[in-house]
């Protein structure tokens, strides 16, 4: 391998959360966020040596990353819940700003969701392992769809309060 | 920030808003760079969350209530993909950094030797095969059924003529073809459609809908010599043939992720041909294998539609 591909893997691999977090808010199927995904990666390589050092790489990235976006939805143009150009734009730019350390203390999440317990540990094991809506998930536990819908985002909030806590505790302790 | 966009944002990830929230979350995302910002966090985490889930199953998931559920599960494939796509740039750089390596070159080459041996081919027949369950859903069937495409034959000849036989488990048939100039469909019943529009009905034939022309075989590889990256397998099989595999360059839209194709490693001539990873959004099968059943002499007539139908079948024109 050389130079220029060890330098391309090095940055993409730093930049990959971020990037696969973009695509996630757009593209919402999980299967299909890893084909735009791969497209993206091979697209960053094909046209390495035209990123210019000086910028910031996850800006480069991510206008590589609206691109292969917009090839995407392009294909569903047909579906009515999909955010149009002017929004895409607008959250790569959130991306874009977004602190490092702000998915950097997402590494925390992992002791968090071992904290979990009960229906809120099967909740996540339902929408993302599973993949399941929760109409779907709402069916399998005997809930409602709305109520599994509110159970979900109260987990993700607990979640983060914790990835926070966690990050302030070891802040404090480095 | 509000509750409500909170809500929003929420449902958005779980794709449970409504046209008319999912309107006011666009406008307060352009309007508003926190809103923005907020669901920049949120899909972080969501993302980050999947991934785990399924990457640490075992150590994070394993109480009592876990639900059996097997290695190639959605979410495990994803985590799988997304290595994948962190290795294919490991790969990538291996494969496809410098196009004008000596393996693209020896590939081109190879290319437009079965360029040369498949052009000058009269007619042929192909059996087409679907390597996924899903049915063909392009010819839209008045009465309902729509013919598969698995196990169907594509009879061609030259750039323009070629008829498609697909066959109900009942052994009736579906057929589709064109002269070059008129095209057609004989449904097992009802009337025959003709159309002036020699493109009329290819919609079902492999390819058509993403834009590769398979019938047209020169146009067809000259296509992939255009936008896929080749390699060729230089071992040759114990049947003869030799392996080209070509993946879709990242610039180029429309057309399967990839394409593999068997061809005799003497003459040329392509035996089986596989399109992987088509688009589904204008329907069809994931993946189909087209395999060369036999070369044979074909008439003038065999390509039109009165081969084949009785006649007192109504034959009516289609405005297209």
């Amino acid at each position: 391998m050389d130079e220029a591909t060890r330098q391309a893997t090095r940055l993409w691999t730093k930049t990959q959360p971020v990037v696969s977090a973009f695509v996630a808010s757009i593209v919402r199927d999980f299967q299909d966020r890893d084909d735009v995904l791969q497209e993206i990666a091979v697209a960053a390589l094909d046209s390495f040596e035209k990123y210019d050092p000086e910028r910031p790489f996850v800006a480069w990235v991510m206008g590589i990353a609206r691109n292969q976006v917009g090839l995407y939805l392009r294909q569903r143009r047909r579906d009515r819940l999909i955010f149009d150009e002017e929004t895409t734009h607008c959250l790569a730019q959130a991306f874009s700003e977004l602190p490092e350390t702000e998915t950097r203390k997402l590494d925390a999440l992992a002791h968090c969701l071992k904290a979990l317990e009960g229906r809120a540990r099967q909740l996540c094991q339902l929408r993302y392992r599973e993949d399941l809506k929760p109409a779907s998930i709402a069916e399998r536990i005997g809930m409602s769809a709305n109520g599994v819908a509110k159970a979900l985002q109260r987990v993700r909030e607990q979640l983060r309060l914790c990835v926070e806590r966690t990050d302030t505790t070891e802040g404090a302790v480095s | 920030m509000t509750d409500r966009i909170d809500d929003l944002i929420h449902k958005y990830l779980d794709e449970t808003l409504t046209a008319s929230e999912h309107d006011e979350l666009a406008t307060q995302i352009k309007s508003d760079p926190q809103v923005a910002r907020r669901l920049a966090e949120v899909a972080c985490l969501h993302d980050r969350l999947r991934n785990l889930v399924s990457l640490d199953q075992d150590e994070q998931l394993s109480a009592a209530q876990k639900p059996a559920i097997n290695s190639a599960s959605p979410a495990r494939r994803s985590v799988l993909s997304m290595v994948t796509a962190a290795c294919l740039l490991l790969g990538a750089g291996l494969i496809f950094w410098k196009v004008g390596s000596t393996p693209a070159i020896a590939a081109a080459a190879e290319l437009q030797r079965i360029i040369e041996a498949n052009s000058t081919l009269e007619s042929r027949t192909y059996r087409i095969s679907s390597l996924d369950s899903l049915e063909d859903e392009d010819l839209p069937v008045r009465g309902g059924q729509k013919p598969p495409l698995d196990g169907a034959l594509l009879h061609v000849r030259g750039s323009e003529e070629y008829v498609l036989e697909r066959f109900f488990s009942d052994g009736t048939r579906f057929i589709t073809g064109s002269d070059g100039q008129i095209a057609w469909a004989i449904p097992p019943r009802g009337r025959v459609r003709v159309s002036r529009d020699p493109e009329r009905f290819r919609g079902a034939v492999p390819g058509q809908q993403h834009s590769i022309p398979f019938i047209d075989m020169r146009a067809s590889l000259e296509q992939l010599a255009d936008a896929y990256e080749l390699r060729v397998d230089q071992t040759i099989a114990e049947d003869g043939t030799r392996q080209l595999n070509g993946s879709r360059r990242s610039d180029a839209s429309g057309g399967p992720k990839e394409v593999t194709i068997w061809y005799d490693a003497e003459s040329g001539v392509i035996q089986r041909m596989q399109l992987s990873r088509l688009p589904r959004n204008q329907g069809g099968p994931r993946s189909v294998v087209l395999e060369l059943v036999e070369q044979r002499e074909m008439n003038d007539e065999f390509f039109q539609h009165s081969s084949h139908h009785s006649p007192d079948r109504e034959v009516i024109e289609d405005e297209r």
